[in-house]
C-alpha cells in the first residue's frame, strides 16, 4: 500500500520535466522566429538598416563558420571583398548556409527570402569592394543574342567541366561541376563573375557583359532543345545509350535466352 | 576416336545413327488442371499483346506530334505499347512451346566432319590434271612473265604510302609564338591586358587573331593564361622572370596525347585534362601530379607592355609542345 503512491509521484515528476522542457523549447523557438521576422521588417528601404539586418542575419546563420566579422576561419573562407554577387549566388541557390562540411556545397532549397538575401549581400558588400549583384538589364540576354558565338565561348571556357549541353560533370577530389539545367540567368551571370567554389573567375574585362549574355542565351537555347527520342538518358551523348543497350538490353536478352533454353520441369 | 575411324573407312550408314528420343513427363502432362492453367496463362499473355496493339493505335491517334517538342511523348507511348504487344506475343509463344507442346529430348549424333576418301581423291585428281594442262612446268617464259606481272602488282600499295607525307620536318618543334607575340584571346580576338583576369581567372590565348592562323598553327599554339593567387607561384630555377604578377602562361595541349586542357580548378590551381585525367599543378611549374602524362606543360615566358598594359611573350617555347614523338629526344 505504501509503494503505490510513490510510483505515481515518480511518474508525475517525469511528465512534469517533459512538459517544462517542451514549453521552454517552444518559447525559445517562437521567440527566435519573432526576432528574425522583426529584423526583417525593420530593413525596408534604408541602406544602413538593411546592412544592420544583414549583419544580424549573418551573425545568426553564417558567423559560426565565416567568423563574426566575416574574416574567415579554418572551416570557411573570408568573405571580405567577395562582393554582393557572390552572396546572392551562394544563398539564392541554397548552397549557403551549408548543411554539412564536404568537398561540394550542393544546391538545395534556399533558406532565406530574397529580401533577407539582399540584406546579407548588402552587409558583405559593406565589408570590402567586390562585384555587385548584376541588374536585370545586365544579365538578361537580348532577343538577338549571338547564339553561335555564345556556343563557341561556352565550349572553350565552360564545357570541360559543365559538359557540352550544360549537364555538369565530375571534377577531381570529390567535387563536381553542377548541371546548369535549373540555374537562372542571374545565377549563371553571377557564377561567371564570382567563380563560386573551384570555378574560375570570368571578369567583365575578360568576357564582356554582352559575351556573358551570349553564353546565357546559348545555355537557355540548349536547355530548350526537346528530346524527340522519348528518354534523354541524361543527355550525355551516345555513351549512355550504349551503356543502357549493353548492360540492360543484353542482360534481359541473356535471361530470356536462358529461359527459352532451360530444361523442361519433370513431374515426380 | 569414332571420327578418326570414320575418316579411314567412310561408312555413312554406320556414322549416322537414328536419334535417341526420350519423352519427358511434365507436371502439365500428368495433371490436366495444370495444363489448363498453363493454357490460360498463354491466352492471357496473347490478350495482353492484343491490348498493347490496341494501345499503339490509340497512342498514334491520341498523341499527334506537332514538332520535335511533342514527338518525345508520342514516341514514349508508341514504344511502350508496341513493346507490350510484342513482349506479350513472345511470352505466350514461348510458354506454349515450353508448357503445352509435347516435350521430348533428342540426341542426334553427327557424322564425321572429313569428306569421304573417294571425294578427296577426285578433288586431288582435278588439281593435278589442271596444273598439267596449263603446261606451266614446261613453259618457263609464261612462268616468268606471270611472276613479273603478279610481283609488280605488290608495288602500287607501297608507292601509295607516299600520301602519308610530307614529313613534318621542324613543324613538331616550332610554334607561331615568337618574341613579342601579343596574347590574343582565342575567341574574342582582343589582346589580353593586365587586369583583364581576376585572381582565379584563366583564359585561352593565341599568338595572333584566330583568322590569321592556319589550322595546323592553331592546333599547336593554344596557350592558357592563368592568374594565380598572389604569392603562390613557385617558379622553376631559371624561370624566375617568366611569370608576370602572378600571371603564368602554359601550353594548353596535354603532353600525353594532345587534348586541350580546359578544366582549371581555381581552389587547387590545377589544370586537368578531360581525356585521361592527367593533372598539372600550375604553381609548381605545371608539374604532373596525376595521370598518364609524363612531362610538365611547356611554359611560355610572358611580360606586359607598360604603355598599353598588353601581355606579350618574351620568347617562344623552348621545347616542343604537345605529346611525345620518336625523334623528340
Amino acid at each position: 500500500m505504501r509503494v503505490r503512491p510513490l510510483r505515481i509521484r515518480v511518474r508525475h515528476r517525469r511528465l512534469a520535466g517533459f512538459v517544462v522542457l517542451s514549453a521552454a523549447l517552444f518559447a525559445v523557438g517562437t521567440g527566435y522566429g519573432l526576432a528574425t521576422e522583426h529584423t526583417g521588417a525593420a530593413a525596408a528601404g534604408d541602406p544602413s538598416a538593411q546592412i544592420a539586418q544583414g549583419r544580424a542575419l549573418f551573425l545568426q546563420g553564417c558567423a559560426s563558420c565565416h567568423g563574426k566579422a566575416a574574416e574567415g576561419t579554418a572551416n570557411a573562407p573570408s568573405l571580405i571583398g567577395v562582393g554582393a554577387a557572390a552572396v546572392d549566388f551562394q544563398v539564392s541557390t541554397g548552397r549557403m548556409p551549408l548543411a554539412q562540411q564536404g568537398a561540394q556545397a550542393p544546391a538545395k532549397r534556399p533558406r532565406y527570402t530574397q529580401e533577407q538575401i539582399e540584406a546579407l549581400a548588402a552587409y558583405v558588400a559593406s565589408l570590402g569592394p567586390g562585384p555587385a549583384i548584376p541588374g536585370k538589364e545586365q544579365y538578361t540576354p537580348p532577343k538577338n543574342a549571338d547564339l553561335a558565338f555564345g556556343g563557341t565561348l561556352f565550349r572553350t571556357n565552360c564545357s570541360a567541366c559543365h559538359n557540352f549541353t550544360g549537364e555538369g560533370g565530375a571534377l577531381a577530389y570529390g567535387k563536381k561541376a553542377p548541371p546548369l539545367t535549373h540555374a537562372t540567368d542571374r545565377q549563371i551571370y553571377e557564377a561567371m563573375l564570382t567563380g563560386p567554389g573551384t570555378m574560375p573567375v570570368f571578369s567583365d574585362a575578360q568576357l564582356t557583359p554582352q559575351e556573358k549574355q551570349d553564353i546565357i542565351a546559348y545555355i537557355n537555347a540548349v536547355r530548350a532543345v526537346p528530346d524527340p527520342g522519348g528518354f534523354n538518358l541524361g543527355r550525355l551523348g551516345p555513351v549512355t545509350e550504349g551503356l543502357v543497350a549493353w548492360l540492360i538490353g543484353m542482360a534481359v536478352l541473356a535471361v530470356v535466352a536462358m529461359w527459352i533454353g532451360a530444361r523442361a520441369k519433370r513431374a515426380q | 576416336m569414332s571420327e578418326h575411324h570414320g575418316l579411314q573407312q567412310p561408312t555413312p550408314a554406320r556414322s549416322v545413327r537414328p536419334p535417341v528420343i526420350e519423352r519427358v513427363v511434365r507436371p502439365q502432362d500428368a495433371d490436366p488442371r495444370r495444363a489448363k492453367r498453363a493454357e490460360r496463362l498463354v491466352a492471357l499473355s496473347f490478350l495482353v499483346s492484343a491490348i498493347g496493339t490496341a494501345g499503339f493505335i490509340a497512342a498514334y491517334v491520341a498523341f499527334i506530334p506537332h514538332g520535335p517538342g511533342s514527338a518525345g511523348e508520342s514516341n514514349r507511348w508508341l514504344g511502350a505499347s508496341l513493346g507490350v504487344a510484342l513482349a506479350g506475343l513472345a511470352f505466350g509463344i514461348i510458354g506454349w512451346v515450353r508448357w503445352l507442346m509435347p516435350a521430348h529430348e533428342t540426341v542426334e549424333e553427327r557424322h564425321g566432319l572429313a569428306s569421304p576418301q573417294d571425294d578427296v581423291s577426285a578433288a586431288a585428281r582435278i588439281v593435278v590434271t589442271g596444273v598439267r594442262e596449263t603446261g606451266l612446268p614446261r613453259r618457263s617464259l609464261l612462268k616468268r612473265t606471270l611472276g613479273l606481272a603478279v610481283g609488280l602488282l605488290a608495288l602500287p600499295p607501297i608507292v601509295m604510302l607516299r600520301d602519308l607525307g610530307p614529313l613534318p620536318r621542324t613543324g613538331l618543334r616550332t610554334t607561331p609564338w615568337t618574341k613579342g607575340s601579343l596574347l590574343y584571346n582565342a575567341e574574342t580576338g582582343r589582346p589580353v591586358k593586365l587586369g583583364d583576369l581576376e585572381v582565379g581567372g584563366f583564359t585561352t590565348v593565341l599568338p595572333k587573331p584566330r583568322e590569321e592562323l592556319t589550322e595546323e598553327e592553331l592546333a599547336k599554339s593554344a596557350v592558357v593564361l592563368i592568374r594565380l593567387r598572389p604569392g603562390t607561384n613557385k617558379p622553376l630555377p631559371g624561370r624566375e622572370n617568366w611569370a608576370y604578377q602572378d600571371h603564368v602562361a602554359y601550353s594548353k595541349i596535354c603532353t600525353h596525347v594532345g587534348c586541350p586542357l580546359t578544366l582549371y580548378e581555381k581552389q587547387v590551381q590545377q589544370l586537368l585534362c578531360p581525356c585521361h585525367q592527367s593533372t598539372f599543378d600550375v604553381p609548381d611549374g605545371a608539374a604532373v601530379v596525376f595521370g598518364p602524362a609524363a612531362r610538365r606543360l611547356p611554359q611560355l615566358p610572358i611580360s606586359v607592355h607598360l604603355d598599353t598594359g598588353e601581355f606579350y611573350a618574351t620568347a617562344g617555347f623552348d621545347e616542343p609542345v604537345g605529346p611525345s614523338f620518336w625523334e623528340r629526344g
